[in-house]
């Protein structure tokens, strides 16, 4: 069997005396639609923060493509192909949608100031890869004709879509999108869905850290749940939907979360 | 076993500490409260020791009338201050501008153009050349006590310096607008839901620093006997690094700080020349700022 | 053949103006003071667009800069005058001083943020000063270095006022068009993004500490361009030409010029050069004209004359530096 593209291994992370992630492992096979869900305070978001590279573990191991990638800084992560949105959107306000864009794009081609200064050469084959990235990752999400805009003016449901970009033009190999609904409505979250099938249709490996099940119980082929730092469960959406420990969890915690 | 002129220069560092003491205890409070750096500081405090001495050389008044009209142009300034450099760039509305990057750098682009200002205004009118306090006003009359000498001044400063810090305790811990300081130091938003007046309270936060800063202007203007205009600077940049060293928003840290700083000054002054032995608050600083990001008392991470 | 022709005509406007029309009115006037006062704009343009490179485009406030041009400014003149290095090399090596004295600034404090980090360039720039100013044996402290040479190569004599003037302007226009190529080009986009969000510009793959340490190298190496120029015109330096109040100066002129901005830089530059000389008449009023305007820029005109994004427009339209797509009518991207 080949191995995963992601794998973690007993991934445990301690704040003082409060143990945020206890002891985690899982895996993403390549071509895979992820989800992973939780109750708020779960852990959710410093699992995130342990696999791209913001928080070192305290125990255990990432592996990317069969590489370690724990301990690695997040651009480095980044750079092996590791493309993520954030939870409260992250956008760069004063500059133009493009601009916002090609910084993934810049990610994964490199930043050299000494190419930068001619016209021609290395530098202009750079310049090239950068634009013709951005370009594309620009009409996968519908924004080509607004790329000249501010961010700062688009609407707050085009700039899930520009951070979704952003994070294609780095050319992941796993795209991870945090809490991605979050502020949507019914009919928002319903074409964001169809837009993720569609990624993952054309092969893109996803997985969809949500807060919400609604989503991911109706798109994911395969669910992690975490809860309380632990992870309680894995499997498919049948499967989760009539786990006991998952239904405890959300019940025993906050009811709201019950979808 | 202790050299005696040794300890004269320790007594001299201390009271060299307590200035800039005076000064921090002011620009901790208004950073405590707005996460601000208020520049002008400095200016206000130059403000002061102008007023002082204008008054004195006018009127000459007795110490205590001196103080309290100190106190009111101190008042006044901060008022001023805060109103000019400080309210434009506020939006308590927006949740996040109140202490976001943008907010904290315009305030500290502004106030340092109003220091600048100030300054330079105050250069136009009185000249650039340092202007004796009139002698009879001076608090430099020597007291001896064994080898060592003293002056009055010392003991005015030490007796202000308590006072100052016994008194904004009491305000800020028992006093309503103290209360109404430390909510919004703590969480301005939460402090606007609840029904206090924040602006009302940043203005009072502006004016009770600002007082202080003017009155420490006044003190060491009779203490060294003259004032300049740009005064205010070197103490107001080492009122600034006690700050960082002491947590950047804890008063009782700044204080100690602001001596530790003069007591590290007078003693620097015996190894190094009068030049060198000036930059040992930024040396101070930066080490600061790079192995202790959150202060040398960071622990405690007292708003006020 | 106008779309070939048309991004190349600004450019060439700009250097036809700065280094024939400009000297040649200056020369008609034969006022050796107008000289004086431009060759001083140009250099506070160097200035004020490196700080620009660190401030506005990367989002790095620094509040000591002075020291960097000082130290330009002393690298020059040591080496002119005790040593008798020609200005053709004084001034890339005054360059590489001040970078380094920029990267040895830039990396112990590189990870603290906003008011943290303007405030360590305050206290870097003051400790820099005071050796300036306290290291006798080495500078000369307060009396300065006199009789710097001005600039002569190859028994070619340029110390005159024309000739300094063209030198200067040929140093400006290579700085600001190296500046330019930096700041507008997808090199640019990766300091912008530094400025906006570092932690989100990390997770996107950019190198965030690896970009700071060349930000600073590259901006410090101008500004002891600058300073080397400042040595080689005036002939005499003292500490007191690299104080904080000229820090205050330069940042004062990238406010109004509109943070981010390099026209605006220069923009900025010219205007609080000229604007105090054309209040002499009033008297001394340079630090307060610097005062109100850095004030009034910022509480009535945040974005500065010639904001960052209206810069970006004219570049990518006018300076050829855009790059059209699909169906985009306008220039969008970076070549």
């Amino acid at each position: 069997m080949m191995a995963a593209l992601l794998e973690i291994e007993n991934l445990t992370r301690r704040f003082g005396g409060l143990l945020a992630v206890d002891r985690v492992s899982g895996r993403v096979e390549q071509g895979e639609l992820v989800g992973l869900i939780g109750p708020n305070g779960a852990g959710k978001t410093t699992l995130f923060n342990l696999i791209s590279g913001f928080t070192p573990p305290s125990e255990g191991t990432v592996r990317f493509g069969g590489e370690t990638i724990s301990g690695l800084k997040p651009w480095r992560v980044a750079r092996r192909g590791l493309g993520r949105t954030f939870q409260n959107l992250r956008i760069f306000p004063n500059m133009t949608v493009f601009d916002n864009v090609s910084v993934g794009a810049i990610g994964a081609v490199g930043h050299s100031p000494w190419r930068s200064l001619f016209r021609g050469g290395r530098g202009e084959s750079d310049a090239k890869a950068v634009s013709e990235r951005t370009w594309a990752a620009l009409e996968r999400v519908g924004l080509a004709g607004q790329g000249h805009e501010l961010a700062a003016n688009l609407s707050y449901g085009k700039r899930k879509y520009l951070e979704i970009a952003r994070a294609l033009a780095l050319g992941p190999r796993l795209l991870i999108l945090d809490e991605p609904a979050a502020g949507l409505n019914d009919s928002e979250t319903a074409d964001l869905a169809s837009f993720i099938r569609g990624l993952h249709a054309e092969g893109m490996t996803v997985l969809l850290v949500e807060h919400d099940m609604t989503l991911v119980m109706g798109i994911c082929q395969r669910v992690m749940v975490l809860a309380s730092g632990r992870k309680i469960a894995d499997g498919t959406p049948e499967h989760i939907r009539r786990d006991p420990a998952v239904l405890e969890a959300y019940l025993g915690g906050d009811e709201e979360d019950a979808a | 076993m202790f050299d005696a002129f040794f300890v004269q220069q320790l007594v001299n560092g201390f009271s060299v500490g307590l200035v800039y003491a005076l000064i921090a205890i002011g620009f901790t409070l208004i950073f405590g409260v707005l996460n601000v750096v208020n520049f002008a500081h400095g200016e206000v405090y130059m403000v002061g020791a102008y007023a002082g001495v204008v008054l004195i050389t006018a009127l000459a008044p007795p110490l205590v009338a001196v103080v309290l009209f100190v106190m009111a142009v101190g008042a006044v300034a901060g008022f001023g201050l805060e109103r000019l450099a400080f309210k434009p760039f506020r939006r308590f509305q927006d949740e996040a501008s109140l202490k976001s990057k943008a907010m904290r750098e315009a305030t500290l682009l502004s106030s340092l153009a109003v220091s600048i200002i100030v300054r330079e205004v105050v250069e136009k009118v009185f000249g650039g050349a340092m202007r004796p306090v009139p002698f009879e006003s001076q608090l430099t009359d020597p007291v001896q006590i064994g080898e060592l000498s003293f002056s009055t001044g010392q003991f005015v400063i030490f007796g202000a310096a308590v006072a100052m810090f016994a008194g904004l305790q009491f305000l800020l811990y028992r006093t309503r607008i103290g209360l109404s300081i430390r909510a919004v130091a703590n969480n301005p938003l939460g402090a606007k839901y609840v029904g206090i007046d924040t602006d009302r309270t940043i203005i009072a936060t502006f004016v009770v620093g600002s007082v202080m800063g003017a009155v420490a202007g006044i003190l060491v203007a009779l203490y060294y006997g003259s004032v300049f205009p740009t005064m205010g600077f070197a103490p107001g940049v080492k009122a600034f690094v006690a700050m960082v060293m002491g947590g950047l928003s804890s008063i009782p840290g700044a204080v100690i700080c602001a001596i530790f700083l003069g007591l590290a000054e007078a003693v620097a002054t015996e190894f190094l020349a009068q030049g060198w032995s000036e930059m040992i608050a930024y040396g101070f600083l930066l080490l600061t700022l790079i192995f202790f990001p959150t202060g040398l008392f960071g622990g405690a991470r007292d708003r006020v | 053949m106008s779309k070939r022709i048309l991004p190349l005509a600004l450019p060439l406007v700009v250097a036809l103006a700065v280094l024939v029309l400009v000297p040649a009115l200056l020369q008609a006037s034969g006022s050796g003071y107008l000289f004086r006062v431009s060759i001083t704009a140009m250099i506070f343009a160097i200035l004020a667009a490196s700080l620009n490179f660190i401030t506005g485009v990367a989002g790095l406030l620094s509040l000591g800069h002075a020291a960097f041009y000082g130290i330009g400014a002393y690298a020059a003149a040591l080496l002119a005058t005790q040593h008798g290095v020609p200005f053709l090399l004084t001034i890339p090596l005054a360059g590489v001083a001040a970078a380094i004295g920029g990267v040895l600034v830039a990396l112990p404090t590189m990870r603290l943020v906003s008011i943290y980090f303007a405030v360590a360039t305050l206290g870097m720039g003051e400790i820099i000063h005071g050796t300036l100013l306290n290291w006798v044996d080495f500078t000369r402290g307060p009396m300065g270095i006199p009789a710097i040479p001005s600039f002569k190569v190859f028994g070619l004599d340029l110390s005159g006022n024309l000739g300094s003037y063209l030198v200067v302007a040929v140093v400006m226009l290579a700085s600001l068009w190296v500046l330019h190529r930096l700041t507008h080009s997808y090199y640019g986009n990766a300091l912008r993004a530094l400025r906006e969000d570092d932690q989100c510009a990390d997770s996107m793959g950019i190198d965030v500490v690896r970009l700071k340490g060349e930000v600073f190298a590259i901006a410090c190496f101008f500004a002891g361009v600058a300073g080397a120029l400042w040595a080689h015109t005036t002939g005499y330096i003292s500490p007191n030409d690299f104080r904080f109040g000229e820090s205050i100066l330069v940042l004062a002129m990238i406010v109004v010029g509109g943070l981010g901005s390099l026209p605006g830089a220069v923009i900025g530059a010219v205007l609080l050069i000229v604007l105090p000389e054309a209040l002499r008449p009033v008297g001394d009023v340079r630090m307060i004209v610097v005062g109100c305007v850095m004030f009034f820029s910022i509480l009535l005109l945040p974005k500065g004359l010639f904001g960052e994004v209206s810069a970006l427009n004219l570049v990518r339209s006018s300076f050829g530096g855009g790059w059209k797509a699909g169906t985009a009518r306008q220039s969008i991207g970076w070549r």
